[in-house]
């Protein structure tokens, strides 16, 4: 009977240590999905997905604030303009790499070098820029060829690597000196100082992340341990998976009529997250009949928003876009939510075609969309619908995108109009507006109009010296009234996006973290999260 | 000719096969539209940067100067680097192959299990309520494509009846076995580590059922043709009248010869489920080797596609020796001639 009993104290007291144990080791873990292929590079990052892990994983000199908050100091403790092409930028002190090292002037300089030698992700960005220095330990000077307004901005996409780390982990490689520039070494890790690092990286499988605890800024009190990225997931497996309790946060792709499944269901959560980017309709303004402005307001008058607007519609409240109006959108710098969107009138449309030099019945346009997304294809067929209405003849082109970028580098070659979306890397209108409507930016695919046009060119070469950010703002709506008046393309929507997750992550700090950011990828804050 | 010598011009004949194959892949992924390049380093990377890429993949020099230096590398071991993942083909071989082998593998098995004693079932009890369920789930899995059946299964067994895994080769909570062969089943044997075991096995399940489907109809369809052709043939009836039992006629003198051009189907649906496995693996997130090649070929990964190609040739070759070698141990009376 003693033997028993004796059995029993340790067989309980066996059970409650180990049942102990694992509440102590249980770890939180949020799965979520993108579209394949993650990079873990910073010098590669250039997509929604590499941003995802980009503002995750390392951190950069400026951040953006939510919901309008402007651009706010991260790895940075402040920044002033010694003249109009010199910004000193101060760094904060003991801030900390995975590794351990402790971040200063030489890590940024190192990285700057490293992203322009290469070339790649976001290096565009910093075309202006003609050097970069250590002033000293703390403080670093950023010159440019000319002033740069947008350069503030520019840095949120400079990802700070660590010098030492990568420098240890260099092999012979294509960059003289500096060998591979630690490129094999950061396929499959991280080194910088973000909230996460890269534990396993398979760039078309997933991506985990585990919660670095020495993180400057903290953590939320149930963030996530570990992030696991997966890649290309089904939409119909994502649901199952949200389903069954396995998924916590689904991409922005999900098709609309699964989003409207999911939001029957009790265990997920649909939020609506303000994507920096929109839809258009890239009419080429080189080519005719849309070289004449009369033309050109003719079908931006007679397209169809409000059948637009209802093909994003998931249910009868939610629609995934946002009536646009203009090229300044949510969460930019100048984007005014009064502002009307733009809307079809068809008398006043034919008005104007009437003042175009051309006989519609003259041409047959050439419309097209991208065949790897074919739910762009109906709003390719409204314009063709709403063209004929016109008079115009139109025929609709799926077009490969390689095919596309290929014709797109002559006027000649791209298409009338075509179906392309555009997101914003940083929060700055010259990063949306220069790249795809100055007159030297033709010929890549986000400058399929051809734009020619003195006025607007005057207003964006303008706002990108001007440092006042109060007139910036009036330069950007006044370019941004330009673009409509002058029909330059074609607005079909800003981006809505609906991401289903799982009511396991607190909403409450979930949507406060997925609204309100001018930059691709910013939204997804795995630290601010709450995993129950 | 003897079967030592046979194999041994099968052998030959397949390397001129292979090389054939490399040659016709080699030239097919160059037309597809696009510079793999510019592709591979993002619309926003520099010209410079492109043209060095080029240059790396020796895309300036003439097609023939390509595959020389591509043969070149192949003896070497070296597949090239995949401008997709941005790393070694050979590692992205390595990674992705075995989970797809692995999945084939159970794919073939249950092929095999289900398919015969189905077509077995089907041909003994012909014409009889066993025939004709055996047939509708036969003819099911013939005319219902994979994929579909990927749906069902995960409908069936995942979303109504939560009872299997849905997603990858094993839970990710657990840690995985040390990596040997790459294949988890016998990797976490290998460790004596039983609770992977059992939850890799659990999650080969369903994708390996889809696989399986259309080749089990094929299997089970063939398997009663030829049992109840077989079942006509005199010496069957002799062997009845002798009052041979049920079991030894069926199992040494119907089921025998019957399974000749069962096995040749098996042999090729098995090297097909290699190559088809795609939309399977992407319903079933399983990281493998099919799903890498459709990837690839959108991202016009010169040096991914025709390695995953090459992979697929060879699968089919051996596949295709294999099931030689088996027909020759099940019929005797086949002799090899010049």
């Amino acid at each position: 009977m003693r033997i028993t009993s004796s059995l029993k104290t340790i067989v309980l007291s066996l059970v409650i240590t180990i049942f102990s144990l694992s509440l102590v080791n249980a770890k939180t873990v949020l799965r979520t999905d993108e579209a394949a292929i993650g990079e873990a590079d910073p010098a590669k990052f250039s997509d929604n997905i590499d941003s995802i892990i980009m503002f995750n994983t390392y951190d950069a000199l400026v951040d953006e604030g939510k919901n309008g908050g402007g651009l706010v100091p991260l790895l940075a403790s402040g920044w002033e303009y010694a003249n109009a092409t010199t910004l000193n930028i101060t760094l904060k002190d003991g801030i900390k790499f995975h590794s351990g090292n402790t971040l200063d002037a030489d890590d940024v300089v190192y990285s700057f070098n490293r992203l322009m030698d290469m070339g790649q992700g976001f290096s565009f960005l910093f075309g202006t820029v003609d050097s970069v220095s250590a002033l000293n330990s703390s403080t670093v000077q950023f010159t440019t060829k000319e002033p740069f307004a947008p350069l503030v901005a520019s840095l949120m996409r400079l990802a700070i690597v660590d010098k030492d780390d990568v420098m240890a982990n260099t092999v012979d490689g294509n960059y003289g000196d500096n060998g591979d520039y630690g490129e094999a070494y950061l396929l499959t890790t991280s080194a910088g100082t973000g909230a996460y690092k890269i534990t396993e990286h398979d760039p078309n499988v997933k991506t985990v992340l585990t919660k670095n605890s020495d993180y400057f800024q903290g953590h939320n009190a149930k963030a996530p341990d570990e992030v696991i990225i997966k890649y290309s997931v089904e939409a119909a497996t994502i649901k199952t998976l949200l389903m069954r309790g396995e998924h916590e946060i689904s991409s922005m792709w999900l098709p609309n009529e699964v989003l409207a499944a999911l939001e029957k269901e009790d265990s997920v959560d649909l939020v609506k997250i303000n994507r920096p980017g929109s839809w258009y309709n890239k009419l080429n303004n080189r080519r005719a009949p849309f070289d004449d402005v009369h033309c050109r307001r003719a079908i931006q008058l007679a397209y169809d928003y409000d059948a637009l607007y209802q093909s994003f519609a998931i249910t009868d409240t939610m629609v995934a876009g946002q009536k646009s109006s203009g090229a300044l959108i949510s969460g930019v710098l100048g984007y005014d939510p009064n502002k009307s969107p733009i809307e079809r009138d068809i008398e006043k449309a034919k008005a104007e075609l009437a003042k175009c030099k051309y006989n519609p019945s003259d041409y047959t346009l050439d419309l097209a969309w991208i065949a790897e997304v074919p739910y762009e294809e109906p709003w390719a067929l409204q314009l063709q619908a709403n063209a004929m209405e016109l008079g115009f003849n139109a025929t609709v082109t799926g077009l490969p995108w390689a095919k596309f970028t290929e014709q797109v580098a002559s006027w000649e070659n791209t298409p009338h109009a075509t179906v392309v979306s555009v997101l914003a890397n940083v929060p700055d209108p010259d990063a949306l507006m220069y790249a795809q409507w100055h007159s030297s930016r033709g010929g890549t695919w986000m400058s399929a109009e051809w734009v020619n046009d003195p006025e607007l060119d005057a207003l964006l070469e303008k706002g990108r010296t001007e440092t006042n950010e109060a007139e910036r703002i009036k330069i950007y709506q006044a370019a941004n009234q330009v673009m409509i008046d002058n029909a330059i393309t074609l607005f079909i929507t800003d981006f809505v996006g609906y991401q289903a997750i799982s009511s396991n992550v607190s909403n409450s700090d979930t949507t406060s973290t997925q609204q309100g950011y001018g930059t691709m990828g910013r939204n997804l804050s795995f630290r601010e999260m709450a995993v129950n | 000719m003897s079967t030592a010598q046979y194999f041994l011009k099968r052998i030959f004949v397949s390397i001129i096969v292979f090389f054939g194959v490399s040659i016709v892949i080699f030239c097919l992924a160059r037309l597809i539209p696009g510079d793999p390049a510019r592709i591979a380093l993002g619309p926003f990377a520099t010209k410079e940067m492109v043209e060095q890429l080029r240059e790396t993949l020796h895309l300036n020099e003439s097609i023939f100067i390509q595959y020389k230096i591509f043969i070149q590398q192949l003896f070497q071991g070296d597949l090239g680097l995949s401008t997709y993942t941005k790393r070694p083909v050979l590692t992205d071989v390595i990674t992705y192959f075995p989970a797809t082998f692995e999945l084939v593998l159970m794919s073939g098995t249950l092929m095999i299990l289900i398919g015969m004693p189905l077509g077995i079932l089907s041909g003994k009890f012909k014409n009889t309520f066993i025939d004709h369920f055996a047939r509708i789930i036969s003819l099911l899995g013939v005319v219902t494509p994979s994929f579909l059946w990927a749906i069902i299964l995960m409908l069936l067994f995942a979303f109504w009846m939560p009872i299997l895994p849905v997603s990858e080769r094993m839970n990710e909570m657990l840690d995985p076995p040390k990596l040997v062969t790459g294949l988890l089943l016998i990797d976490s044997l290998l460790e004596g580590n039983f609770v992977v075991f059992k939850d890799a096995f659990l999650h080969l399940i369903l994708p390996g059922l889809a696989i399986a489907m259309p080749a089990i109809g094929n299997v089970a369809r063939l398997t009663r043709t030829n049992l109840s052709d077989i079942y006509e043939k005199q010496y069957i009836e002799f062997a009845k009248s002798y009052s041979f039992s049920e079991y030894k006629i069926a199992t040494r003198y119907a089921l025998k010869p019957a399974s000749i051009p069962t096995v040749t189907i098996i042999g090729l649906d098995f090297a097909f489920m290699l190559g088809n496995a795609f939309l399977v693996e992407t319903v079933f997130v399983w990281p493998g080797i099919a799903k890498y090649g459709v990837e690839v070929i959108l991202a016009k990964d010169l040096n991914g596609i025709i390695a995953t190609a090459l992979i697929i040739t060879t699968f089919f070759l051996i596949i295709n020796m294999l099931v030689d070698f088996f027909v020759l141990l099940l019929n005797p009376r086949i002799t090899i001639t010049d």
